[in-house]
């Protein structure tokens, strides 16, 4: 079969040709100049050959990030107080290294004539075949530890999983698989056909797609979780960093940061994703589903564009647990002391440290047994009405250790006791199944931080 | 007291949070265009440019100069026309800045390249994500030569050396690929929501 357009002359075609492969003499800069501003059809041609040819760099690209342009980027992005979104503070923090220094400077180098250093190829193994690892992960495990490596991955391999495992591409890009799971493997890219998985991308690995049936998910360097259900409706969120979402069937596309979650529907239409639970990415879902106290938690002040979702968590209340879907702040023990017993299983509710300052806000919770609810409330705040009159106040107090939302040197510690900012007071208070309504924060200090809730089964 | 410019104060010590909200949707709304449209201006720097690290040059060049300029933006016009405005300045600057031979197309076919990208912004993406169905679907052989030769470090001639084949073959094997896509690309866009093309795969 000729591979010749038919409507072009085979003079064009090998100009479009050299242009890519950057080989136009000077005869032929000019000639083929005037047949892009003279013919229509040339400039169609040329400039789908060009966008393919540039998208193929950028998805199969491995090219130093340029750091002096990063830092100067930096520079012009001054710390700024946080406002109430999150989500802007990834816009102008991340997006202005990322996309003005990392992105922009991390493309491949597709013409070949220009030498460029001699790195050690990144995403090429030895093998040309495999591009990665499979390893089980076994149930108690944490996220750090690695499995024993049970086969190597295949380039364009099409695995069909039944259990948990982790897998890890050359590229940079760990992938848990929380099987049953069917899914295909390349080193930038992940067909994921059924099921879920949580995907963590080392800044080699930035421009990692998972694309599902209706959906093309494009990292940004982050942590997310995708699922796909047996209908192909898909369910995105984003846990760290920053990822764009493309609808293969609609004009719907989002940048989605940190705390942001999308349900896709069959039609490839973007609905918000209202609530992130253990089954959601992270568990086969008929183990947990009986299982579930909190059904769903809502509030009254998220806008229908808005895609925030709320966490919910098992296992209660931990060392150095996050607390927030917006902010890296943990939860530890007060020095000299240990979190109490009760708060360490049970459901936690992560929920925005924005809303703080939300004078109308109202938390809703639905609860599918009786439960005791315990309110984690910040200390150098006032409790409110509907807090101080419905719920008694209990001995103990579990810490807060902040990360500086703006950059600075205040990180996060790990382990009790350490590096803890200030304190919440808890709060406890015996409820029928069914829907909890729970109120503002208030106080008028400027320090402060919002609510998180934890709910406990009354039911053996 | 806690002053907002201080990079290490904690989440809760910020006095006027709401302050700078204004500023920051700002700068969040035109980045979050660009990012939308990043691959769109990069292909059509790299359209006009003769050569790849001219193009990355005055790639970087507009993306800072567009940065700059953040503030001039107004989302309720289409950004990638907006950009590549600014992109048309910037590659004037940089070819004048050029004493020796040129290294970018002629003037007239940088205008109608511009008129081309922006006229037909709302197909770009349409492309884009029928190539990535094209992709998965090329024989492995031809997909192993495609990801050799745009994720490697090394020069064409070991690429070439690594497939036993001559620069010139695998220039030629890459230009058969790249129109099997094209084909494959204007195949589905054809089946597909009824855009067309001016050029029918044979």
């Amino acid at each position: 079969m000729s591979t010749r357009p038919n409507n072009l002359p085979e003079d064009v075609i090998e100009l479009v040709d050299r242009a890519i492969h950057g080989q136009l003499s000077e005869q032929d800069r000019i000639v083929f100049s005037r047949q892009l501003s003279e013919d229509q059809t040339v400039c169609e041609y040329y400039t789908t050959m060009m966008s393919l040819h540039a998208r193929l760099s950028l998805v199969y690209g491995q090219q130093p990030v340029v750091s002096d342009l990063q830092s100067l980027t930096l520079k012009k992005t001054t710390p700024r107080p946080h406002s109430h979104s999150r989500r802007v503070a990834w816009g102008v923090g991340l997006c202005a290294a990322l996309i003005i220094g990392v992105l922009l400077s991390s493309l491949g180098n597709p013409w070949k004539n220009v030498p460029r250093p001699q790195n050690e190829l990144v995403g090429a193994p030895n093998n040309p075949q495999n591009i990665g690892t499979l390893s089980l992960h076994h149930e108690g495990e944490n996220d750090s530890q690695a499995g024993s490596v049970v086969q190597p991955v295949v380039y364009g391999e099409e695995l069909e999983l039944t259990e948990a495992v982790v897998i890890s591409l050359e590229s940079g890009v760990e992938i848990h698989v929380n099987g049953p799971a069917r899914l295909k493997l390349f080193p930038m890219k992940c067909e994921l056909i059924r099921g879920k998985i949580v995907a963590r991308v080392s800044p080699e690995g930035e421009g990692f797609r998972v694309v599902t049936r209706n959906s093309s998910i494009v990292d940004y360097g982050t942590e997310f979780g995708v699922s796909v259900d047996e209908q192909g409706q898909s369910a995105i969120a984003v846990f760290e960093g920053q990822i764009g979402v493309f609808s293969s069937r609609s004009d719907d596309q989002r940048n989605m940061h940190q705390g942001e979650g999308l349900d896709v529907d069959s039609q490839g239409n973007f609905h918000r994703l209202l609530v992130v639970n253990d089954e959601t990415f992270d568990a086969p879902s008929q183990e947990n589903r009986a299982d579930q106290l909190i059904t769903s938690v809502t509030d009254n002040i998220r806008d229908p564009d808005m895609l925030n979702y709320y966490r919910i968590k098992s296992g209660g209340i931990q060392e150095d647990a996050p607390i927030y879907v917006d902010r890296k702040h943990q939860f530890n023990s007060i020095r000299n002391d240990t979190i109490p017993e009760y708060l360490k299983t049970g459901e936690l509710v992560m929920t925005f440290n924005d809303d703080k300052a939300n004078d109308t806000y109202e938390m809703t919770l639905t609860l599918a047994r009786d439960a005791e609810l315990f309110v984690m409330f910040d200390a150098r705040v006032e409790p409110p009405e509907w807090l101080s009159q419905d719920f008694v106040e209990q001995q103990e107090r579990v810490g807060v250790d902040e990360d500086s939302v703006t950059g600075g040197y205040q990180t996060t510690a790990t382990g009790p006791g350490s590096s803890v900012d200030n304190a919440f007071r808890i709060w406890s208070r015996k409820v029928t199944a069914g829907e909890v309504i729970l109120g503002h924060l208030g106080g008028n200090t400027e320090r402060r931080s919002m609510y998180s809730v934890l709910a406990r089964s009354l039911e053996p | 007291m806690a002053n907002a410019s201080d990079p290490n104060l904690s989440d809760s010590q910020y006095p006027n949070a709401m302050a700078d909200e204004a500023v920051e949707d700002q700068d969040s709304e035109f980045l979050a265009q660009f990012l939308k449209e990043q691959h769109k201006l990069y292909s059509y720097v790299h359209s006009v440019s003769l050569q790849w690290d001219v193009a990355e040059e005055v790639f970087q060049r507009v993306s800072l100069a567009l940065w700059k300029k953040r503030n001039d933006y107004n989302p309720e016009y289409p950004f990638i026309g907006w950009a590549i405005g600014f992109a048309k300045t910037e590659i004037r600057k940089f070819s004048t800045e050029q004493h020796q031979q040129p290294v970018l197309l002629e003037e007239n076919a940088i205008d109608a390249l511009s008129e081309y990208f922006v006229q037909h912004n709302d197909i770009a993406e349409t492309k884009l994500l029928a190539l990535d169905e094209c992709l998965s679907n090329l024989p492995q052989q031809k997909r192993e030569i495609v990801t050799k030769y745009y994720s490697s470090q090394t020069k064409v001639q070991e690429v070439a050396n690594f497939f036993s084949m001559t620069e010139a073959n695998l220039y030629q094997q890459l230009s058969r690929i790249r129109k099997r896509l094209y084909r494959c690309i204007t195949s589905k866009m054809t089946e597909g929501d009824g855009h067309t093309f001016p050029v029918s795969p044979q």
